[in-house]
Order: C-alpha cells, then sequence, then structure tokens
C-alpha cells in the first residue's frame, strides 16, 4: 500500500506516527500538516458541509494523535488507516445530524474521477487514483452507486435496497459485481505497475 | 453465544465476503462470516484482497484545503503549539497509576454484576459508594448483542467485556454531555475477554457515552450511561435504581 513516504527527503508516515505516538510536537505538527487537506477533503466530499466537515476533519486528527500508540502497521497502510478513521466519523455525523449526505454520484464525479489535480496532489494520489478512475469509470452507473454507497458512506445492502428501490438482492448482487470488477482492475494495474518496474530495472 | 452455530461453508459465504470486506454485514450473518475465516486462509486472502480494493476509494478522493485556523484550533486541542503537553502529561501520570485501587473496584464491579448490585460493605476502604457526581452505569453492546458492563465510580471508568472478537489492542473513549470525546486507556482483549479500569478525567455525570474502538477507529461496542445510585445515609449504596 502506499504512503505519502516516498517525498523525496520527507520521513515516513510510520515514522511520524511513531514520533507522535510518544508526543512529540514536532511530528505531530508535521504529521497534521502532511495529512489535513487529505483528512478534510475526505470530509468535505461526504458531508457537503464545511462547518461539519472541519469539525469532523478535527476530531479525525484528534483521534489519530490519541491512538497512534496502537496503529499497527501489518493492518494497512497509515493513509488507509487515517482515511478510514475520518470515513467512520463522518459517516456517524451524517446519521446523528440525519443530514442529506452527498449524492454517491457527485462524489464520484466530484471526487475520485477529477482529472483536474494540482501537481502535488496528484504525486500524493498517483498510486491509488488512475486504477480506481477507470474502474469506477467502467462500471455500469447502478453498480458504481452500490459500490461508492457501501464502500465511502458506509451503507449496508439493506440501506441501499431502500434508498434506491430495489430488492435486497439486487443490491447485494451491485456491490458483488461492483467489487469484482475494481478488484480485477486493481489487480491488472498492480500486475502492469510490477511488469514495467521489473522491466525498468533491466 | 454460539453454541448452536454451524460453521458455513465456502459457498455458503463467497456471497458475503464483499460485504465484509466493505465492513456493511452485520448482525448473524456478520458472525457466519467471521466463524468461517477462522478456518480458511483462502477466503480470508479473499477478504483481504477485497479490502484492499475498497480502501482505494477511499485513497482517491480529491484533498481540500481546510478553513482558516484549522491547524491552530488542533494545535490548540493537542496541547501541541504551546508545548504544554497537557494531555500527554495526564496520560504520564494517570495512566501508571492503575494500581490496588482499580484491582479493588474491579473486583467490586465482578461481584456486583455477578449479583445484580448488591450492596457491598462500607467498612472496607476500596469499598464502593457513589462518587461525587455520581455512579453510571449500562451494558456494553454491538450489532450483535451485550458484551459487558460498563460503569463509572469514585472517578474510575470500569469496563468488563465478552465474546468481543477484536483482534489487537482496543481503546476505551467516552463521550461527555457537551459532545467532547475523551480517550480513557487502551487495553487488550484475551479470546474476546477483558476486564479493565482506568482513572477518568471528567466527572461522572458528564459521561454520557462509552466506546471500545478497535485498531481502525471503528466502535466495536456502545455503552449509553445511566445513573446507578445514590449515596445512601449509611454508605450502603450501588443498589439498581
Amino acid at each position: 500500500m502506499g504512503s505519502s513516504s516516498s517525498v523525496m527527503g520527507a520521513p515516513p508516515d510510520e515514522a511520524l506516527l511513531a514520533g507522535m505516538a510518544q508526543r512529540d510536537d514536532a511530528s505531530t505538527v508535521a504529521f497534521v500538516r502532511r495529512y489535513q487537506k487529505r483528512v478534510y477533503g475526505l470530509a468535505l466530499s461526504l458531508l457537503g458541509d464545511s462547518g461539519t466537515a472541519e469539525e469532523v476533519a478535527q476530531e479525525a486528527m484528534i483521534r489519530v494523535w490519541r491512538h497512534a500508540p496502537v496503529y499497527d502497521a501489518r493492518r494497512g497502510s497509515v493513509t488507509t488507516w487515517v482515511l478510514t478513521i475520518t470515513r467512520n466519523l463522518a459517516i456517524d455525523a451524517l446519521r446523528m445530524r440525519r443530514a442529506v449526505p452527498t449524492d454517491p454520484d457527485d462524489f464520484v464525479a466530484l471526487g475520485a474521477l477529477s482529472a483536474e489535480r494540482a501537481p502535488e496532489d496528484a504525486a500524493m494520489a498517483a498510486v491509488a487514483a488512475p486504477g480506481v478512475r477507470r474502474a469506477l469509470a467502467e462500471l455500469p452507473p447502478e453498480q458504481r452507486r452500490a459500490l461508492v454507497l457501501a464502500a465511502v458512506y458506509g451503507r449496508t445492502a439493506a440501506e441501499i435496497s431502500e434508498a434506491e428501490s430495489i430488492p435486497l438482492g439486487t443490491a447485494k448482487t451491485r456491490i458483488r459485481a461492483a467489487m469484482t470488477k475494481l478488484r480485477s482492475t486493481l489487480e491488472a494495474d498492480e500486475h502492469e505497475m510490477r511488469h514495467r518496474g521489473a522491466e525498468r530495472q533491466r | 453465544m454460539s453454541q448452536d452455530r454451524t460453521v458455513l461453508g465456502c459457498e455458503d459465504v463467497s456471497e458475503l465476503l464483499p460485504e465484509l470486506a466493505l465492513g456493511t454485514l452485520a448482525g448473524r450473518e456478520r458472525a457466519d462470516v467471521l466463524a468461517h475465516l477462522e478456518g480458511c486462509p483462502s477466503c480470508s486472502h479473499e477478504v483481504e484482497a477485497m479490502s484492499q480494493a475498497a480502501d482505494q476509494l477511499l485513497l482517491a478522493t480529491p484533498e481540500a484545503e481546510p478553513p482558516v485556523g484549522f491547524e491552530s484550533r488542533l494545535f490548540a486541542e493537542l496541547g501541541t503549539a504551546t508545548g504544554t503537553g497537557s494531555r500527554t502529561r495526564w496520560f504520564g501520570t494517570h495512566m501508571r497509576t492503575v494500581t490496588f485501587a482499580a484491582a479493588a473496584a474491579v473486583a467490586a464491579l465482578a461481584v456486583g454484576f455477578g449479583t445484580g448490585w448488591a450492596a457491598a460493605p462500607s467498612s472496607t476502604p476500596q469499598s464502593p459508594v457513589a462518587a461525587p457526581g455520581g455512579s453510571t452505569t449500562a451494558a456494553l453492546t454491538s450489532a450483535t448483542g451485550v458484551h459487558g458492563q460498563v460503569l463509572t465510580w469514585q472517578g474510575w471508568l470500569l469496563m468488563t467485556v465478552h465474546d468481543l472478537h477484536v483482534a489487537g489492542k482496543v481503546t476505551c473513549e467516552v463521550t461527555t454531555t457537551s459532545g467532547r470525546t475523551v480517550r480513557v486507556g487502551s487495553f487488550w482483549l484475551s479470546h474476546g475477554y477483558g476486564t479493565w479500569a482506568a482513572p477518568l478525567s471528567v466527572p461522572a455525570d458528564q459521561v454520557r457515552t462509552a466506546q471500545v474502538v478497535a485498531w481502525d477507529g471503528s466502535v466495536v461496542a456502545h455503552a449509553t450511561l445511566r445513573a446507578l445510585t445514590r449515596r445512601t445515609r449509611s454508605g450502603r449504596a450501588l443498589r439498581p435504581q
């Protein structure tokens, strides 16, 4: 899994997190500055409201700081961990306030499919984004919605069935088909990247 | 809880694996799939691969510039900008003081759970009496049922956990009536079981909920606390209302 440690000369995420776990102020400041745009960006994408997004982003960063001592690298990258915490808090905020979430189609259109990134942003997301964009773009719209609703908004198949006015079995089928497609596209990308990497080394 | 459960086969669970990987499977279905995964490396690998694919969706979300003052408000909250490290000191001192008082409290808690909060003698130094701010209690629950009990008592938070199968270390947090979330501490569960106590930094009557948080920040069990007792003149307390 990618981390932003690929930026030349910058300490890896894991090192900053370890420093944060020791309550080292410099590590905390560096970590917050590295992640605040991503955390706030995800919260804003999900909530669509800057005030609530800021509250969620603040709380996410505080939780990361608190839980830094129990971060387990074997269970995923720092980036995934931080964004999962953010996503879970955003979903809680949506449920608690009974707020209307961003439409999943908007989320896809404005977010994952956006090609208009600043170069430094593109570098941060370069590992993940192209494959995901293509995989999402290639999915039938109804499967794409089901996948985004489940993977990003944390909706269960039953909730998707209700929200989309479709039978539960159809919701489950859409999720499964979309997930299968996403996985195969990403795995194909990974194989291709490995192949290119091996060729470069020759 | 699971004595009459039949472990399902690969074909039975294959349709549910995507939802498990997405974290949207709950209740009986989730428990059944997890039971199958314990003995099936192949399906476990499948779920892991799907989880990584799902993670890519989060990684592809766009960045956005936070509002002005975001950083300074956050650093002030963490005690970082000023270097005061207020929370650091709190943890550095208080978490190491989980000593005999905690052990006694947990013992009292265990007795209380087993006997429906029968009165404990007030003559012993660590006997449970209602603390200023009041004691509160609640069942610790998740989507799959009851997983233990939470009690706040004399400035301590006490927790017993059972059948909560979460890998690694878990964190206990409380949310106050004003909406603030406060980390109480971390502890290990052994085969889904644990008994644990730690000092509270907020008055018990301001604690609205307590939750057990897994390594990834997900809330795996939750309790909404309510007043347990008033202090009696005789000092004999901890009786349910």
